[in-house]
């Protein structure tokens, strides 16, 4: 992901900051995008996501421009987990699950069951199993954010984002959360990028920060150089 | 598989019960009347085909339409309370309707008619479509909150319309508030089938955008759906969807609402298609045993069947929340 001088916000001729920014993310990073409240963090996602579009400038991801990529080719790069779900109360895991294929459906062709064999060792290996035939609705927070990974990663995105993912989740659901994804990536080597306000959380597992303040870049860079540093003193501040 | 086989019987059930009703009404007809067109089943062989299926066929048009349309708005505005009239799209077009009967004499149901419910109805559409697109964000709760100021006032402007009318003699206003099925011959019911289904067929194949809908903008955006022009198109649709099926009928009142809601109990619906295929059943079978109640409850009165379906409609919502 490369951004050239862009200014992010949600209106026009309203940025967020009035200072362009540009940063460059190498791939195969785990990125942690961080920043106080309104920095600018959640419009990022939603503009890399074509939700938003740059008010300047020009945002990349793999090479091509984010607003010159169409809806079609958007569902092959990136794929995520919102920090808020909404979801069909009555639907089934497996139902939800089977939704991650519906840009190979498209409008006509059948969509795979996800309870053939192919799917299989990745299911056990998300430990996802007995959770399959269960209503989403009846599950806890924890077992229902593992399961919103899984659908993200079922896309077979080359982007993961998360949005502030471990938020409402108990050190144990968070610390499964999180070893789903670094089994994940193990096997394919996405790359990551997850908003988080958790500064121990990302020292220990991310390894490349990219820190917003004021709609502003404040930060782009390794982890330990943003560790051994000022900045992560007076991020927050 | 145990379920499976639970809803197919549910939908074998729900069909049969619907192939009865042509000959439930003010009075019961036996099924040889379906052929038997000499002797003693005369009279019952022609009341059958000229009056009670072409009803019976308008009937499963519209109540299957509500209901998907219900479970389609449910859908689009991430909103279990949502259902096909909150939009002002259907008071709008019995706004027409009524206007056109009462200061132009053009008769209810003529192609004329239903070209003036259209109008008012494009009004409306045009002005909630830019009211998403206002220019600060797409937000859902803004469209849903003026289309409901729309609705209240076209709704105010049919009450002035018809309580003008009621001090001059002519046709009875109460069908229009509460919903009525109208008799119509064979041909026009056909017709008005035809135009539903193809309709309702748009939206079912449409209906994977709403399962990616249903996971929240963000995620509809990344399987592929952008959201905003889905809603768009969506809203279009069955706006005018809504157009042909009210100015047929008036406002049917919950039954867009509670179908939907009790075919996902029922059957916990894979994915939108399947809801919608459940739903058309639901609705139809929902509203053809209203409308079959609505004529035998006092035979020959002829009760306005959205005061049937809400009165049945209503409790059982409220058994459906208690439940929960």
């Amino acid at each position: 992901m490369e951004a050239r001088d862009i200014c992010l916000g949600y209106e026009k001729g309203r940025p967020l900051s009035q200072a362009p920014i540009s940063f460059q993310i190498p791939q195969g990073a785990i990125t942690a995008l961080m920043g106080p409240n309104g920095s600018g963090k959640s419009t990022l996602i939603n503009t890399l996501i074509g939700d938003k579009s740059v008010l300047k400038g020009n945002l990349y991801c793999y090479g091509m421009e984010v607003k010159t990529i169409s809806a079609r080719k958007l569902s092959t790069l990136v794929s995520i987990v919102p920090q808020e779900h909404s979801f069909p109360l009555e639907l089934r895991v497996k139902h939800l699950l089977e939704l991650a294929f519906l840009p190979k459906g498209g409008l006509l062709k059948p969509i795979p069951s996800i309870e053939s064999a192919e799917f299989k060792p990745m299911i056990e290996s998300l430990h996802l199993t007995p959770l399959l035939p269960k209503v989403l609705k009846n599950l806890s927070s924890g077992e229902r954010q593992r399961i919103f990974l899984a659908r993200a990663l079922f896309q077979d995105p080359k982007l993961l984002i998360l949005d502030e993912p471990t938020n409402h989740l108990d050190p144990k659901a968070s610390s499964d959360f999180w070893q789903a994804v670094m089994t994940y990536k193990a096997l394919k080597n996405i790359d990551i990028l997850m908003s988080s306000h958790d500064l121990a959380f990302v020292e220990r597992e991310c390894n490349w920060i990219l820190a917003l303040k004021n709609g502003s870049l404040f930060f782009n860079g390794p982890k330990q150089e943003f560790f051994r540093s000022h900045f992560s003193k007076t991020l927050f501040s | 598989m145990k379920t499976n086989n639970k809803i197919l019987i549910g939908l074998l059930l729900g069909i049969l019960i619907l192939l009865l009703l042509p000959f439930l009404g003010g009075e019961l007809l036996s099924i040889s009347a379906l052929w038997n067109s000499t002797g003693p089943n005369e009279i019952d062989h022609r009341i059958l085909w000229s009056l009670r299926i072409p009803r019976f066929l308008l009937v499963i048009a519209v109540g299957g339409s509500l209901a998907i349309l219900g479970a389609t708005y449910q859908i689009i505005f991430n909103n279990t309370l949502a259902e096909p009239y909150i939009l002002g799209v259907s008071s709008a077009v019995t706004l027409g309707v009524v206007t056109a009967e009462t200061l132009l004499n053009i008769p209810t149901g003529s192609p004329k008619s239903l070209g003036f419910g259209l109008l008012f109805a494009m009004v409306v559409i045009v002005l909630l479509i830019l009211s998403y697109h206002w220019k600060t964000g797409k937000e859902l709760e803004r469209i849903v909150l003026f289309g409901m100021g729309l609705n209240f006032i076209f709704s105010s402007a049919l009450f002035l319309i018809l309580s003008y009318r009621s001090q001059s003699p002519g046709a009875g206003s109460l069908r229009w508030l509460f919903g009525n099925i109208p008799w119509i011959n064979f041909n026009e019911s056909l017709i008005f089938l035809g135009l539903n289904l193809f309709l309702c067929a748009i939206l079912w194949v449409s209906g994977r955008f709403l399962d990616g809908l249903s996971l929240g903008d963000s995620v509809a955006r990344t399987l592929g759906f952008p959201p905003s022009k889905v809603r768009s198109f969506i809203l279009f649709l069955t706006s005018v969807h809504l157009t042909l099926i009210t100015s047929a009928t008036g406002a049917i009142g919950f039954l867009g609402l509670v179908v939907p809601h009790c075919i996902r109990l029922a059957l916990r619906p894979s994915s939108t298609r399947l809801l919608f295929a459940g739903s058309f059943i639901g609705g139809a079978l929902f509203l053809g045993l209203s409308d079959s109640l609505s004529r035998m409850l006092l035979p020959p009165i002829e009760f306005p069947v959205g005061i049937i379906t809400t009165l049945l409609g209503g409790p059982l919502f409220l058994y459906l929340l208690w439940k929960k």
